[in-house]
This record gives structure tokens, C-alpha cells and sequence, in this order.
């Protein structure tokens, strides 16, 4: 994964948002992931058209008082909801 | 031979018993099934025999014999295989692995994986008044409508002695070599007749030996999902329904957890607690 690896969400995978929490659910892994509401913004927006920098870009321009490393932040979720079957890596712009 | 059918959602099993000993042995354990005699076999087909001491399990589907030393060892490899079966193959009801006991119709589901005392937990409602609908196999419908798959209670090893005090009799007792089964009736509780509980409470128990009693009511969210999420057993033969009805469950059921330390940390209202939320004034 670079930082202009674009990534889009498993078709059939559902996201509820419960009690401002959110979780996607995988029906054919049955694999859920819980997350916030940044996290679920990230995911909305791995829609097969935004790479890591892209997204990285539009979250730092909306939380621009965060310090740290939102890009490395970004990566180390899509990694993690790759790994739990809800997103997958695409080779290009869909 | 005798046989027996158990239906539930469409979906069938067939138990057949050769001889005296093991007709009784598979009567006592699907008798809280509702199941029927028949003649013809339809669906999986199971036959329970004996040979010199042992008990035998064949399943028909495989050809493969298992040979059981013990009447515990054989109800709980019996019920194992109906249990799978039903979960592999029901499409229009979630199955969660979870106990249930229901008042008055309404239903608490009890959802744990294995080792947390969900059995435990079920057999001292059982015999506090609750009504049994399963230990182990719990079905939901659409309309929030609770079944389940009762059969006897087993009891691991370790938990022996703290539901010996409950028992009424020693016969009652069906024991192997990991677990023991438990009628419901050994308890002198009831197998719940309706079909039809309504859900009115979720209940989340851990048991620590360190712990005192707590009942804490839990929020609708995230963590509540997950943890009955890891409870399903069929939402992959249901789509996408089996987790919004999982979600909609979290948003519309009274949620507790409970942490208590052994029966003895029950406080003598508990089961008072259990009712009120059942059924407010």
C-alpha cells in the first residue's frame, strides 16, 4: 500500500450507524468492525475514486487543528478493514 | 425401531432408536423438542443403538459411527449434531448461540460463547421460576419472536457443584465424561410450550470468581452489536437481514450485562430485578 492506493468498499457489506457509532458488517465473512465517526468518514470515502493521500488531504482540511500523522492514521485503518474483508484494493479510478 | 421427527423452519431431522434402552435415552433427551413419531424418515437421519456397553450415534449422512461410553457423552453428541444442522441450514429465522428462558412469554435471550456459564446461569433461572426454551440454540424471527432448541442442560465438569444444590434428584443426572445433562425437570423447572416468546430483555453474563453482583443496563451501541454478532450462527444464509434484525434487536431490547461471582452473589431479588424489566409496572 502507497499513498496513492485506492481502495473501495466490498459491495455487499452493510453500515449502520448506532447510537453515533458505526460498524460494518461482512454477511458472507460474517466479520463486523466497529468504529467512530472520523473512521466512518474514511470509509464513506474509499469509494474506488479517492486514494489514501486524497482522503488524507480532505480529513486534514477538516480537522485542521489535529497534529500527528492523519496520513499514516488513514493507512493503518484501511489496512485494518482490508484485513477484516470490507474493503479492497482497486488498480484504478473507477 | 422408533422414530422421531424434529421440524423446525422447514428444516427436518430424523432420530431413530434401536432397542429398549436407547428408545428411553432419546426420548428423555428430545422431549422438550416437540417432537413427533413417524414412520417415514425425512431429512438428516440419525439412529442412536447400543452395542455391549456402549452407546452408538450414527449418522447417516457420513456412515460414521461414534461409539460413546456414557449416556452424557451420547445426549450431548446427539443434540451437537441437530444443533449444527439446524444452524447450517435454516434461512428465514436467526439462530444465535445463546440460552433462553422466558415469563409469561416474554423472553431473556441470553447470548455468551462457550465457558462463560450461560448453561449455569440458565439451569438456576430454571429452577427460580423461569420457564426453559434452550441452553444453547436460540431462533428469532422477523417479529422479534423467540424460539429455541431445548433440549437437556448440559453442564460442563467444573460447574458441577454448583448446580448440584439445585437438583431435586441425583437420577435426574445424565453424566459424561466432559459434561452432564440435565433435564430441565431435574431442576424442577419447566420446558416453555409457546413457540412465540416475545424478546423483552438481553442479557450479557460473566462469571468471575472474584466478582461480586452487578446488573448494569448497557447502551445501544456498537459494543452490544459486536458482542451479539459474535453470537450468530446462520447470518450468512440470511443476507443482510440476519444483521440489520441483529441491529434492530440492540435498538429496540432492554440490554444488561451481569457480572456475579457464583449463586451465592445473587441477591435474594434478582430474579424480582429480572421480572420488572420483563414487565414494567
Amino acid at each position: 500500500m502507497n499513498k496513492e492506493s485506492i481502495f473501495k468498499q466490498v459491495e455487499y457489506c452493510i453500515h449502520e450507524e448506532i447510537d453515533n457509532e458505526h460498524i460494518i458488517y461482512n454477511p458472507v465473512s460474517m466479520e463486523a468492525c466497529q468504529f467512530n465517526k472520523t473512521s466512518a468518514m474514511i470509509w464513506e470515502l474509499c469509494d474506488g475514486k479517492h486514494s489514501i493521500q486524497q482522503i488524507s488531504d480532505i480529513l486534514e482540511e477538516i480537522f485542521t487543528e489535529q497534529n500527528g500523522d492523519i496520513s499514516g492514521d488513514v493507512s493503518s485503518l484501511v489496512k485494518s478493514l482490508v484485513e477484516s474483508n470490507v474493503l479492497y484494493q482497486v488498480d484504478s479510478i473507477s | 425401531m422408533t422414530s422421531w421427527l424434529i421440524k423446525r423452519s422447514g428444516i427436518s431431522i430424523t432420530i431413530h432408536a434401536d432397542g429398549e434402552a436407547a428408545c428411553n435415552l432419546v426420548e428423555t433427551t428430545l422431549s422438550g423438542m416437540r417432537p413427533e413419531y413417524v414412520d417415514a424418515a425425512s431429512g438428516m437421519e440419525l439412529t442412536v443403538s447400543t452395542s455391549n456397553d456402549d452407546w452408538c450415534l450414527l449418522d447417516h449422512s457420513t456412515d460414521i459411527c461414534l461409539k460413546l461410553n456414557s449416556t452424557g457423552g451420547l445426549i450431548y453428541q446427539l443434540t451437537d449434531r441437530i444443533i449444527t444442522h439446524l444452524a447450517d441450514n435454516i434461512v428465514n429465522k436467526l439462530c444465535l448461540h445463546a440460552a433462553s428462558v422466558s415469563l409469561h412469554n416474554h423472553a431473556i435471550i441470553i447470548p455468551a460463547t462457550s465457558g462463560s456459564g450461560k448453561s449455569l446461569l440458565t439451569a438456576w433461572l430454571t429452577a427460580n421460576g423461569f420457564d426453559f426454551i434452550t441452553d444453547e440454540l436460540t431462533f428469532m424471527d422477523d417479529n422479534f419472536s423467540i424460539d429455541g432448541l431445548a433440549r437437556p442442560i448440559l453442564i460442563k465438569r467444573h460447574g458441577l457443584d454448583a448446580v448440584t444444590p439445585l437438583l431435586k434428584s441425583n437420577e435426574d443426572a445424565y453424566p459424561g465424561q466432559h459434561v452432564t445433562a440435565i433435564p430441565v425437570a431435574g431442576f424442577g423447572g419447566k420446558t416453555c410450550q409457546s413457540s412465540t416468546n416475545k424478546l423483552g430483555m438481553i442479557l450479557f453474563p460473566t462469571y468471575r470468581e472474584s466478582a461480586g453482583f452487578e446488573l448494569r443496563k448497557m447502551a445501544a451501541g456498537t459494543d452490544a452489536s459486536m458482542k451479539l454478532i459474535a453470537n450468530q450462527l446462520n447470518a450468512k444464509n440470511l443476507g443482510g437481514t440476519g444483521f440489520r434484525s441483529m441491529v434492530q434487536m440492540i435498538r429496540s431490547t432492554p440490554l444488561y450485562t451481569l457480572t456475579y461471582g457464583g449463586f451465592h452473589k445473587l441477591p435474594d431479588d434478582f430474579t424480582l430485578q429480572l421480572k420488572n424489566i420483563l414487565h414494567p409496572q
